[in-house]
């Protein structure tokens, strides 16, 4: 009591211990050693369930507070009682006890001797404190911690490993060996966490709540090929700390994949259907012409013999009457005069058809290419044959125009993936068109158009549909939002063209839309490709 | 050359005045070189067939509108007026034209979507012998089936009313990923209407098939459960525009029971032998397709009785129409009178008239009137013994108590 200032006169201190042991809710037992009794305050009879019916003091050996204690524990109380008496060791310790209505507490017991002046313990003084609350709020946390699958990690402002609470950890992982006090792992090092402590221990950003701050992905990998993805959250944690939760999205971004993958392989087999119609109308044509050809030439053969025939005759002997008229029947039987009418376009017409085929055969093979890799790539051709291979999508409602200066630059990009967005977009622009035109006949048109605009270029897709709704329109890259049909639409490809353009080109893409005159996407890339490659993995 | 303008070839139209008999077919392409190759390798037919060459649907339908055609084959994709459409308006302006698909679309969903409106469909690209073929066989059915006024009655037919409780049932079962394929087929068999409707889709010269499908169970697989899904579900779209099926809940039944009988009965008489144990089910499944028709749309004016006037003659021109397998056909057409086929060894038609006729004393169905007898004696001189129709007597009275709980 001395510590807190100027001694207070014996009255007043008697007045002042009167006080608290009114206002504190913790209970308190004095012994009294000279004569082996034990003094109960009222409310420690509350803290364990008495009403004041029982005995308030009681000899040494049937003391009330040592009945309570757990069995277990009253063998080391008894023994750190008898060090705090007869040595003078500190006694403060957090122990089980009994209450009368059942179960036990948690109570943290403390106590102090009255010594004479020989030293000798006159009476010892214990408070017991019932801590239950905060010991089931402690364990509560602790549980909590350890049923999530996220590891918890405790920093300091500079980012120093104060403490790790492991959640499930793949091996490889790098917070699977982490430690207080080790170094913070690489992929952790690379990204902007400690961007994001120095924000969060500045004064106004300490109350910030989960989702203020975007989350950080991070990427590693131990086996090469396959990367582990970790998504962390930083919250302020004190003052100068933060706590970051690392969770495990490896297997989100497996399935987001295979996701990715499915649509790409449902749009080739869209795609697969139109240009087989591209190629079965030609060839049912070919077909039929060759067999006319074919059947021309097996018609022609009589004749021809016939007329060589009487070519070798004539010039033995004139030929006569009959011999011209075998000639004329043989003649009409061959349908000669249909033949040679028929033949010259025949051919012709055969030989654009083939050259049809070519074509979307050509195109098609440059629309799938097979690697994922960035390279230069001539956006004209990539265009061109997007459209070829999209005709079948387009060719009933729209025409299509296609605008690329001379001399546009090669730009650096995923051709592989870039066509798809392209197809997308064109497929969209179609369906948007067919809306309007309907089975009248009419066309709309769809201007695809590229141009360079200083270090970037700039490609978009206009159609002369209906117009995107104002309603709607901010959820138009939205995963899964999709206005078709069932079955026509996945709503997945202006997500992933989002995706394609923003994460993996460094691009952005966006769109005008006037309802009633059409719509326009605007996809602006990097010339040079994105500054960071992709494989680094550190992403904001 | 033909862009734009129909292009005929007429030259024996009225060669010495004698009235052009060929048979009048309309091709209708949105693609100028298909109707000139087509037109350049058709041209042998020029004799027996008159051929019209239309560019687009809207010229089609002008032709149409004009004169009378004994067949139609048409693109499906085109602007303005597809094949859907196009068709939709023979069948009104001209029921008894046979109607076919020649389509460069992939998609079983295009055959779908037709199966109600085309009676047959062809995938470009199409052999010239196969188009012949189909062609020729829709003339020799119009033949068959000798009056102008049943034929029409068939053209209008699109697909005929199954009972309701068994395309619930079979939405159903398609829907739950329990169920197997197994549990559709069972229920699919028990119905005229949707059997008929699965084969004509599965047997289309689209699908390729080498082989003829009479089986439910290998359509289904086939098509898979997806595909049934959708048939079903159209073709209850499509009959119930004209839900005028003129059987009572309990009549229907009694229809589907006896056909259901007669069906095991024969598929039982051809055990071990798989083959002909499908066909012979679908057939008898099938033998009632002609008093189905004339039940549902009514037969105002239109005599039946001699052959080419039958009920049988009707139903079989309709499975004919759909291309469903030839030996299902004859076995249809021929059952009420198997003795007017000329054989002499035990046929698939004998089989269904002696399966029809004991399954009748069971189970009657609500068409049992004036049909002509067992024909006992045309049996026996097939070499058919007493005991083999005592036999199906016996098991067709164990069967039918089986059946009747099956639909309760």
């Amino acid at each position: 009591m001395s510590d807190l200032g100027d001694a207070m006169d014996p009255s007043e201190e008697a007045k002042i211990l009167q006080l608290t042991l009114q206002a504190t809710r913790d209970g308190i037992v004095r012994l009294d050693l000279a004569r082996d009794r034990a003094h109960y305050s009222p409310r420690w009879m509350r803290l364990f369930g008495f009403e004041g019916d029982e005995p308030k003091s009681s000899t040494s050996s049937n003391d009330l507070w040592r009945t309570l204690i757990h069995p277990d524990e009253l063998g080391d109380v008894e023994s750190m009682l008898k060090d705090h008496i007869y040595h003078n060791w500190p006694f403060s310790t957090t122990i089980r006890m009994a209450h009368r209505h059942g179960g036990y507490r948690h109570i943290l017991c403390r106590a102090a001797t009255e010594r004479d002046a020989e030293g000798n313990p006159q009476q010892v003084v214990m408070v017991f404190a019932d801590i239950t609350d905060r010991i089931r709020m402690e364990e509560r946390q602790a549980a909590i911690a350890r049923a999530l699958p996220d590891t918890l990690i405790h920093l300091d402002a500079s980012a120093n490993v104060m403490e790790v609470i492991r959640g499930v950890e793949r091996p490889g992982s790098p917070f699977a060996e982490l430690q207080p006090g080790s170094p913070l792992p690489e992929c952790l090092a690379k990204s902007n966490l400690r961007n994001q402590i120095a924000q969060l221990v500045q004064p106004e950003r300490r109350n910030s709540r989960a989702g203020q701050l975007l989350p950080i992905e991070v990427v590693s990998s131990t086996t090469p090929g396959f990367p582990i993805y970790h998504e962390l959250r930083v919250f302020p944690y004190g003052r100068q700390e933060v706590l970051c939760m690392a969770r495990d999205i490896t297997d989100q971004r497996a399935l987001e994949q295979q996701l990715a993958q499915a649509q790409k392989l449902q749009a080739v087999g869209h795609l697969a259907a139109g240009v087989a119609h591209e190629i079965n109308t030609p060839m049912q044509f070919i077909g039929d012409n060759l067999h006319f050809i074919k059947s021309a030439f097996d018609d022609m053969v009589p004749y021809v013999t016939l007329l060589r025939e009487m070519v070798s005759k004539a010039g033995e002997a004139a030929l006569d009457e009959s011999d011209l008229k075998r000639v004329a029947r043989a003649h009409s039987n061959a349908d000669v005069d249909y033949t040679m009418d028929a033949l010259p376009n025949v051919v012709e017409r055969s030989l654009a058809g083939v050259e049809r085929v070519t074509r979307i055969v050509q195109a098609m093979k440059a629309f799938s290419h097979p690697t994922a890799e960035f390279a230069s790539v001539d956006l004209r051709s990539l265009l061109d044959s997007t459209i070829t291979v999209a005709t079948n999508e387009w060719k009933y409602v729209a025409e299509v125009e296609l605008d690329v200066p001379e001399g546009l630059p090669m730009v650096r990009c995923v051709a592989g993936e870039l066509n798809q967005v392209i197809l997308n977009l064109i497929v969209n622009a179609s369906h948007a068109i067919g809306d309007v035109v309907g089975t009248s006949g009419d066309k709309g048109k769809i201007r695809i158009s590229a141009h360079e605009d200083g270090a970037s270029v700039i490609i978009s897709v206009g159609d002369t549909g209906a117009g995107i709704p104002e309603a709607i329109r901010s959820k138009v890259f939205d995963p899964f939002f999709t206005t078709k049909e069932v079955g026509k639409g996945t709503g997945q490809g202006l997500a992933l063209a989002h995706s394609c353009v923003v994460e993996r080109h460094k691009g952005t893409i966006h769109f005008e839309s006037e309802v009633g005159r059409g719509t326009t996407f605007i996809i602006r890339l990097p010339t040079r490709g994105p500054a960071v490659p992709e494989e680094q993995g550190v992403a904001a | 050359m033909v862009e734009n303008r129909k292009v005929s070839d007429q030259p024996a139209r009225t060669e010495g005045g004698a009235e052009d008999i060929r048979r009048r077919v309309l091709f209708v392409d949105d693609e100028a070189g298909i109707l000139e190759g087509l037109r350049n390798v058709l041209r042998p037919q020029r004799k027996e067939w008159d051929m019209v060459f239309a560019h687009g649907g809207s010229a089609g339908i002008s032709e149409l509108k004009n004169s009378h055609f004994d067949v139609v084959v048409t693109d499906m994709r085109m602007p303005i007026v597809d094949g859907v459409s196009l068709l939709n308006q023979a069948k009104q302006l001209q029921p008894d034209a046979v109607r076919l698909v020649l389509s460069g679309q992939t998609d079983a969903d295009t055959v779908l979507r037709s199966a109600f409106i085309a009676h047959q469909f062809m995938a470009k690209p199409c052999e010239p012998a196969r188009l012949k073929e189909l062609v020729t066989r829709s003339f020799n059915l119009q033949t068959l089936l000798g009056s102008e006024a049943l034929r029409k009655l068939a053209g209008d037919v699109s697909s005929l009313p199954s009972a309701p409780k068994v395309t619930l049932e079979l939405v159903r079962v398609l829907g739950d990923p329990k169920a197997t394929t197994a549990d559709a087929v069972h229920i699919v068999e028990r119905d005229p209407s949707i059997c008929a409707k699965i084969l004509q889709v599965v047997n289309s010269a689209f699908f390729g098939l080498s082989r003829r499908v009479t089986s439910i169970e290998m359509a289904a697989n086939y098509l898979g459960t997806i595909a049934l899904r959708n048939l079903t579900l159209s073709m209850e779209a499509a009959t119930a525009a004209r839900a005028n099926c003129n059987l009572s809940p309990d009549q229907f039944q009694r229809y589907q029971e006896n056909v259901l009988l007669g069906a095991s009965l024969a598929r039982n008489y051809y055990k071990g032998k798989r083959q002909m144990a499908d066909d012979a089910f679908m057939a008898a499944i099938l033998r009632d397709m002609g008093w189905h028709i004339q039940t549902t749309l009514g037969n105002d004016g239109i005599e039946f009785g001699t052959p080419e006037r039958s009920h049988a003659a009707l139903g079989a021109y309709l499975l004919g129409l759909w291309g469903i397998p030839h030996a299902i056909i004859e076995a249809v057409a021929y059952h009420e009178h198997p003795e007017e086929l000329n054989h002499d060894a035990i046929d698939l038609a004998d089989v269904i008239h002696l399966a029809d006729r004991v399954a009748a004393e069971v189970c009657p169905s609500p068409f049992e009137t004036e049909r002509p007898p067992l024909a006992t004696a045309h049996l026996e001189r097939l070499g058919m013994t007493q005991e083999r129709m005592d036999a199906m007597q016996h098991e067709a009275r164990e069967m039918a108590s089986k059946i009747k709980e099956n639909f309760t």
